[in-house]
């Protein structure tokens, strides 16, 4: 609506009558005085409720027929300016802590039935008109040329004005007044009209509109008090329209103060100008107001502005309708927004592409195409023979014999689980079938440096991993959600992507088939529970990154609560050469035995990130099965500086330690889960016989604490503790009975939370306590680090 | 309502709980299981209402299926195999123990943490205070039972959690108060710390809890029974187009007939499919837990003067949707443009369809022809001619504005114009008092019948919808039944009237007992009545009981009855149906139903129809019906204390307080 034209009416507008009134408290549910408008005299009254009325009539259309009598005769008729129209909102009316409270009554002489007509009807104009402090509103007489009531709550005054530029019809004419009378947008919900149509003058069934503000739609919406013409009675009156503006009645709302709150609450509330919010809105436009990207929005918001403003917030809500409440959940819950203006930080660096080692004479599966094309070039993969896999896929046609296939080979997920991939495929193609649904692939690139370099290398065999998965489990949408910090691997598979669309190979009706797929890339933020899939497909949808139970999988209700099959980067790059090559030759890679069982092996190759203490570190790829020893000693050339081991810590910050003792152990499912040890992200860390191994553990503990999302008990409160305690512990003041603590905490937070975060944060004290823990009664007992690490003073270790 | 629940076929499974071999339905979730088969097992975050979060971790147990053993948090663990439960192992015991440590460290002076750590054997204080140990003993524990009932009890998603780990606190975004928040109380009513402070005071209560203690009621039957029952939140009324056209009472083609093979392409299915939005708070006031107020968004126009714009439709609701069917046009875009156009030029849709229906009826008849249309073909079904119609009534000028005038008007000028038949017109016209009948068949319910023609304002259902408990959940069978329900329901709903309330919050969900009542009990909605008694007292401070809400209703009730009078009508004349709301006026309307009605002959009227012409029939139908239509009129004025005319006795004012002179001054003359 053209603010110019909204002026335009106003200032035609001419005040002919102009009523002063004070605003009267409500007491048990009346206000005990009436409103009584005479349009032939332009004259506003006020009327007492008696006793009388109350407990003869009640209220609502009691009240009106009981007002209606009092001003009618036997010879008044539906167009006889003594005909009142009577509006009572009744009693009960605006509560809002019982549903459906809110109607109005609205009586008068029926030009369709001669005789008495009452209907009732919703919108905000019944409640409004009560919170000023009236009970009833009755309107006599007739004006002579186009007029508008105005009760406005604000000014403490009712005017009658002549108004005539607006429009009749409703629709048009709820919103031109709603912004007529509002201050702002905010406002605008503080508004509520009566009006009638065009034909409501023409016939005698017109009806009334009562409008509300609908914030979220941006729209008035319109009830109507439907039979008997009042609506004709109305436009008889040359009513256009009553007008009601409220204060805000906004409830006084608090929650009791918590200290948890204190270091999340801005200290100064962050507000940014309209020219600052039209950037905010241009943020918006370019991710096309898609709810499922408002991370994505407030990291180009984070970054432009570098925090994330009240406007922001607000202008989100406004724009993709995701409520403000999880935007400032989300705003909160990730470690690259902030709500107040911060210093850009170090340019989170993107690390250069790395070598990949391995062991002499073995093959390279994942990162089979390193060093023999150029990723960026779609003929280079092709040349290598690139997407034959998938072409023989789509020529045969038999999605079944797919997964057959991939549950043959015995791959098991590499993010973590490792769960047989054919198996959840299975599963997830017998869900969508049963439940008649679409069903949406999905990888999971949130990891660290594995992720990043595999897709850097080969975007194409990711890309064509997942038209395998898609084509097996019939779905034709895919995602991958992939660290927004990979800057390199994101612009390597957007290239990627838009070169296959080109060649016909992603897109719709992919190679003349009936087989579609489109891949949509999710930037993801910093948390590390994103990684976790259930909070990653929260975070997908638009949702705070929280994990959900998972007693139904994924393949049953995952992303927008479909069937879903989420797999990690390797995992799916291991597909195509699966059916290059052939299930049995992939199997033939690796330890154990799958031909009987999928479980009973660990097949193909695993890439692993060797850092810490080691003179080598960076990316290998090994067949599993492969011993520590192996990739230390051969691939990492030993402990650096020629010192001696302590043990080896795998699969990440939330890894279990293994002992120097137990160098000769297998690197795959089977003995890692022996040992207390897990796959997990792929990351082996080196400790040397110098590092302390209580520092060590309070170190990671510190970190996963920190990334716990808060939402299970154990894993909010237990990992909060057992940094705490360790923390004590390396600062000198350790004492009798921590350690038995440790335990405890540590296996109550395993064994009973709601993921795997908190399911396998205290790897590290359980095995460090297992394996280590003279060293920590040193700590606690002779206030002693053999390493020399801790200097028990608890500043320090801060 | 709540009788049109689904049936899902359900899987049972046998499960073992701690020993105890039971049958549970597949996908019950675990906790449900024990409870049922009497084991307890300590919950925080678990809120029978609301879904489960799995956060608190409390309710963990140990089972075994096939061979694994694993923890799993009961509340939203569904049963889908024949597994063996321990509640209470050792190792379960041992973790709740721990859980219930860390609780009392972060919130040790919180009664409800107080009893739970008490109860795992928590006795010496705990290992888990920190810096961040609340002292307050109204502290957030964290439970989300707040975040969950305000989408859940009431779909508006204000509040939530904020920050990571162990900052973790309920808030609104930067603690601040959010303007869009209605003020409904859902979250401070689901709280066990009493955390969370609201009050809805606007109107000065005399007791807020007492109002909110009722209202939450209703708030969580909405969260947890509308989509079994009636999706509401889903359809809003238009959910009842479906059951209608089942049950035989949808109008089709002038209240000729009661369903037609056409109503799912204005059913609930291709409204939810296509049509309206949802998941969206859609209350027509605050704090409305129901909001079955339902739009389309963006619909783009075909006609009129708003051609090609893009607008939001308000509804349909079901009388507009059924409107649809009673002219015959089965279409939603027309539906949707008829809804529009209705609304904003300020027609009522009801009174415009039954008039509509009439008219075509009359055009199929050849009562009016196109010259008398201005050139507008008018068959039932002609869904563009019924908005030529619509914009010339907002313009002034041409037939539309005759079809404005309503039908009573049309009866008289084409019988005085045209010299069409006036016992035809009479019968075919769907109005009573001059109000066009809303839509609904009442011929097969006579509670509906009377309850439309009784109604003082005319024949709308609002003061008497008898049709439902009569036809589809047969709730008031005998006569008597249906007598006393033509006094008490319009006095019940009248009350609704008096206090500014709506009546669909009433009786559309039911709680899930209700049928535990005798059927005209369970009519009622006890259940549901005593939460609106509550809500008075709450508000006024005045208890109330069925007696005393019957004579505050039975006053206003009858005043409107005496201003009838006044005006010159409120008698019985002004009380009489056309026939076709009471049985089937033309052969084709007898045929399409013979079955029925020859049954009913037989079965009721006593004499066998074989070899009686339709003629003969019919004749013995109307007789019959408008014999009994007239009887249950006698009973119910005897009931509601009037004479047989009609009119209010001066006893019954007398014995209600409002024997007022200026009201007997009116009716005096009518005593008898």
């Amino acid at each position: 609506m053209p603010q110019e034209k909204i002026k335009q009416m106003q200032a035609a507008h001419q005040v002919v009558y102009e009523f002063p009134f004070e605003i009267k408290e409500l007491k048990r549910g009346y206000a005990d005085r009436i409103m009584r408008i005479d349009l032939d005299k332009n004259e506003i009254t006020i009327l007492p409720v008696t006793q009388q009325m109350k407990d003869l009539w009640v209220g609502g259309k009691g009240f009106d027929l009981w007002l209606m009598f009092r001003e009618i005769d036997k010879d008044t008729k539906w167009d006889s300016p003594e005909n009142p129209l009577c509006f009572s909102p009744g009693p009960l009316g605006g509560t809002t802590s019982f549903p459906g409270s809110g109607k109005t009554l609205v009586t008068g002489i029926s030009p369709i039935t001669q005789s008495i007509m009452d209907c009732n009807v919703g919108g905000f104009f019944g409640p409004y008109f009560k919170f000023a402090g009236f009970d009833s509103l009755v309107i006599i007489g007739k004006a002579k040329e186009e007029t508008i009531v105005v009760i406005d709550v604000v000014k403490k005054t009712v005017t009658i004005e002549q108004a005539p530029l607006e429009s009749i019809d409703s629709h048009l004419l709820a919103e031109e007044l709603t912004e007529m009378y509002a201050d702002n947008d905010i406002d605008k919900r503080n508004i509520a009209a009566v009006s009638a149509g065009r034909a409501a003058e023409h016939s005698r069934m017109g009806v009334l509109n009562f409008s509300f503000w609908d914030w979220r739609r941006k729209v008035t919406r319109l009830k109507q008090a439907g039979r008997g013409g009042m609506g004709t009675v109305f436009r008889n009156k040359k009513l256009k329209a009553l007008v009601v503006k409220n204060r805000g009645i906004g409830p006084a709302w608090r929650v009791s103060e918590s200290n948890a709150a204190k270091n999340v609450t801005p200290q100064r509330i962050s507000t940014q100008c309209p020219a600052e919010a039209a950037e905010l809105d241009a943020i918006i436009e370019k991710w096309d107001y898609d709810p499922e990207f408002v991370t994505e929005m407030m990291q180009d918001m984070q970054e432009r502005f570098r925090h994330i403003s009240k406007t922001a917030i607000d202008r989100l809500q406004d724009k993709t309708g995701v409520p403000r409440a999880y935007i400032y959940h989300i705003a909160t819950s990730y470690n690259d927004f902030s709500l107040e203006e911060k210093e850009a930080g170090p340019q989170s660096s993107d690390s250069a592409a790395q070598e990949i080692k391995s062991l002499p004479g073995k093959e390279l599966v994942v990162f089979r195409n390193k060093g023999h094309l150029d990723p960026e070039e779609i003929e280079d993969y092709i040349k290598r023979g690139g997407y034959e896999s998938f072409k023989k896929i789509v020529a045969e046609n038999n999605p079944e014999a797919i997964v057959e296939e991939v549950i043959r080979s015995g791959l098991r997920g590499r993010g973590g689980g490792g769960f047989p991939t054919g198996v959840k495929w299975q599963a997830g193609s017998q869900a969508k079938k049963e439940q008649d649904e679409v069903i949406y692939v999905v990888c999971n690139a949130a990891g660290d440096i594995i992720e990043k370099s595999i897709i850097e290398n080969d975007p194409h065999a990711l890309i064509e991993g997942m038209l395998i998965g898609a084509f097996a489990a019939g779905a034709d949408e895919g995602f991958i959600y992939i660290r927004k910090t990979h800057t390199a691997a994101i612009d390597r598979l957007e290239k990627a992507m838009a070169a296959a669309r080109r060649k016909g190979l992603l897109g719709g009706n992919i190679l003349d088939s009936e087989f579609s797929f489109h891949i949509t890339l999710h930037r993801g933020s910093d948390a590390f529970i994103a990684a976790e899939s259930s909070a990653m497909l929260a975070a997908m949808s638009g949702l705070p990154a929280e994990p959900q139970a998972k007693y139904i999988h994924t393949t049953e209700k995952g992303f927008r609560g479909k069937p879903t099959i989420v797999d990690n980067v390797e995992t799916w790059v291991n597909i195509p050469v699966i059916f290059e090559k052939g299930a049995d030759w992939f199997a033939s890679i690796g330890s154990g035995d799958v031909s009987k069982n999928p479980l009973h092996g660990s097949s193909g190759t695993r890439v692993f990130s060797l850092t810490g203490d080691v003179e080598k570190p960076g990316l290998l790829e090994v067949p599993l099965g492969t011993t520590l020893k192996e990739i230390i000693e051969d691939i990492g050339g030993g402990v650096s500086n020629g010192g001696s081991l302590k043990a080896v810590q795998i699969g990440g910050p939330s890894g279990g330690f293994v002992p120097a003792s137990q160098i000769d152990m297998k690197v795959d499912f089977e003995s890692l889960g022996k040992v207390g040890g897990m796959m997990g992200s792929g990351e082996i860390f080196v400790l040397a016989g110098s590092a302390c191994i209580v520092e060590k553990t309070r170190g990671f503990l510190a970190y996963l604490a920190a990334e716990s999302c808060g939402k299970c008990t154990p894993c909010r409160e237990g990992l909060f503790a057992l940094k705490n305690t360790l923390q004590r512990i390396c600062g000198g003041s350790g004492k009798t009975g921590d350690l038995e603590f440790l335990e405890e905490v540590s296996e109550t937070t395993a064994e009973t939370s709601l993921c795997d975060l908190g399911g396998t944060a205290p790897n590290p004290v359980l095995t460090g306590l297992r394996y280590f823990k003279d060293e920590f009664e040193e700590h606690i007992e002779e206030k002693k680090c053999r390493a020399g690490v801790c200097k028990f003073n608890a500043e320090e270790v801060k | 309502m709540g009788a049109t629940a689904k049936t899902s076929k359900t899987i049972k499974i046998e499960i073992t709980i701690n020993g105890k071999k039971v049958s549970v339905v597949k996908d019950t979730f675990l906790l449900q299981a024990v409870r049922d088969a009497g084991f307890v097992v300590p919950t925080l975050c678990n809120h029978k209402d609301l879904t489960p979060g799995g956060s608190c971790r409390l309710c963990l147990c140990e089972v075994e299926d096939r061979e694994k053993k694993q923890l799993v948090t009961a509340c939203n663990y569904p049963v889908r195999s024949s597994i063996e439960v321990s509640t209470d192992s050792e190792k379960v015991k041992k973790h709740r123990k721990v859980l219930a440590e860390m609780y009392l460290g972060r919130w040790p002076n919180v009664p409800a943490i107080k009893a739970l750590a008490k109860k795992m054997g928590v006795t010496d204080g705990s290992r888990f205070s920190s810096e961040l140990t609340e002292e307050n003993r109204q502290s957030c524990v964290l439970c989300g039972h707040c975040v969950k009932a305000c989408d859940e009890f009431i779909q508006e998603r204000i509040l939530d959690f904020a920050g990571k780990g162990i900052e973790r606190h309920l808030t609104m975004p930067f603690g601040e108060v959010d303007h869009n928040c209605v003020g409904c109380t859902s979250c401070a009513y689901v709280c066990p710390t009493r955390a969370i402070e609201i009050i809805d005071d606007l109107n000065g209560p005399a007791n807020p809890t007492m109002i909110r203690n009722a209202g939450m009621k209703i708030n969580a039957e909405m969260a947890t029974l509308d989509t079994v029952q009636n999706e509401m939140r889903a359809l809003g009324t238009a959910n009842i187009v479906d059951v209608m056209d089942a049950y035989d009472l949808l109008p089709v083609k002038n209240h000729q007939y009661g369903s037609h093979p056409d109503t799912p392409k204005i059913g609930g299915e291709v409204l939810k499919d296509k049509y309206l939005t949802q998941g969206l708070s859609d209350g027509c006031w605050k704090g409305c837990s129901m909001a079955c107020a339902k739009t389309i968004d963006r619909f783009e126009l075909r006609t009129g003067p708003y051609k090609g714009q893009k607008v939001t439709v308000d509804g349909p609701e079901y009388e507009t949707a059924a409107g649809a069917a009673n002219m015959g046009c089965f279409d939603m875009d027309f539906l949707a443009e008829f809804n529009f156009y209705c609304d904003t030029y300020g027609i009522d849709t009801i009174s415009m369809s039954t008039t509509m229906a009439f008219v075509m009826e009359c055009y199929e008849n050849g009562i009016i022809t196109k010259e008398h249309s201005g050139g507008k073909a008018l068959n039932f079904g002609a869904a563009g001619e019924v908005l030529e119609c619509m914009h010339e009534m907002a313009l002034g000028k041409g037939f539309g504005v005759d079809v404005g005038q309503g039908v009573r008007w049309l009866k008289q000028e084409w019988v005085k114009k045209l010299g069409a038949d006036a016992a035809f017109l009479q019968d075919i016209g769907m109005e009573a008092k001059g109000l066009e009948y809303s839509e609904y068949v009442s011929k097969e319910s006579l509670a509906q019948q009377a309850g439309y023609t009784l109604a003082n304002k005319g024949p709308q259902h609002d003061e008497a919808w008898l049709i439902f408990m009569d036809m589809v959940n047969n709730q008031i069978p005998t006569e008597e039944d249906k007598a006393e329900a033509l006094y008490y329901y319009p006095l019940w709903r009248t009350w609704f009237g008096l206090l500014g309330l709506c009546k669909i919050i009433w009786n559309d969900v039911v709680p899930a007992d209700n049928n535990k009542y005798p059927p005209t009990v369970a009519a009622k909605v006890p259940g549901h009545v005593a939460n609106y008694f509550k809500f008075f007292e709450g508000m006024t401070g005045i208890p109330l009981d069925e007696e005393k809400m019957l004579a505050q209703s039975a006053r206003v009730h009858n005043l409107q009855r005496i201003m009838n009078r006044l005006l010159g009508f409120g008698t019985r004349e002004h009380d009489m149906p056309p026939y076709r709301a009471v049985g089937p006026v033309t052969k084709r309307e007898y045929e399409s139903r013979a079955e029925r009605y020859d049954k009913q002959m037989k079965d009721i009227i006593g004499i066998d129809p074989g070899g009686k012409s339709t003629e003969e029939k019919m004749k013995i139908t109307r007789k019959y019906r408008m014999k009994k239509y007239n009887d249950v009129v006698d009973a119910a004025y005897s009931r509601r204390g009037w004479t047989k005319d009609g009119v209010p006795t001066i006893a019954r004012l007398e014995e209600l307080g409002i024997a007022l002179p200026e009201l007997v001054e009116i009716i005096k003359d009518d005593q008898e």
